[in-house]
């Protein structure tokens, strides 16, 4: 059994995920989550921290709404009540300035994750682009 | 009539159901502790 194919199955064991690939060359684990689903990066931190890696760095692609607190934007994901800062990536500080216009509706983020921020490279509506 | 009430019905609950909210896709630079 190879680390990659360990990793691969416990991020596969997560409720909610649909597929996973590990490339331990790239150093790179991709997950696909189904609709519905309540995953918490935690979780998936923790699966990795688990099977002896490290997570460098996270991107996501998350669906949510954009809610105004203390004058910023954040994203609420309720299906898990999770709640995360919108901040500009700063190779793409444009795309910020279309968040703050999006206060109150539903919105696809991509972006570079942090414990509690996600640094917003593209922002689309939801019902378009797939 | 009963056809109306039940895409009625629909709509109204769709209406009021929130809209979905979560991750769709996670990508995870990794390193190994070996």
């Amino acid at each position: 059994m190879t680390c990659a194919y360990a990793v691969r199955g416990a991020l596969g064991k997560i409720s909610g995920v649909e597929s996973v690939e590990v490339s331990l060359n790239k150093g790179l684990a991709t997950m696909k989550l189904r609709p519905g689903n309540t995953i918490g990066l935690g979780q998936v931190w923790d699966t990795i921290k688990n099977n002896g890696f490290t997570t460098k760095d996270t991107r996501v692609v998350a669906r949510g709404e954009v809610v105004e607190a203390n004058g910023k934007p954040h994203l609420k994901l309720t299906g898990t009540d999770q709640v995360f800062n919108l901040v500009p990536d700063p190779k793409a500080k444009q795309v910020f300035e279309l968040v703050k216009k999006q206060i109150g509706r539903s919105v696809v983020v991509e972006g570079r994750m942090t414990p509690v921020a996600i640094e917003v490279q593209t922002i689309r509506d939801p019902e378009k682009g797939k | 009539m009963k056809r109306y009430l039940a895409v009625f019905s629909l709509s109204l609950l769709v209406g009021i159901l929130p809209a979905r909210a979560e991750f769709q896709q996670i990508d995870l630079t990794i390193f190994g502790m070996d």
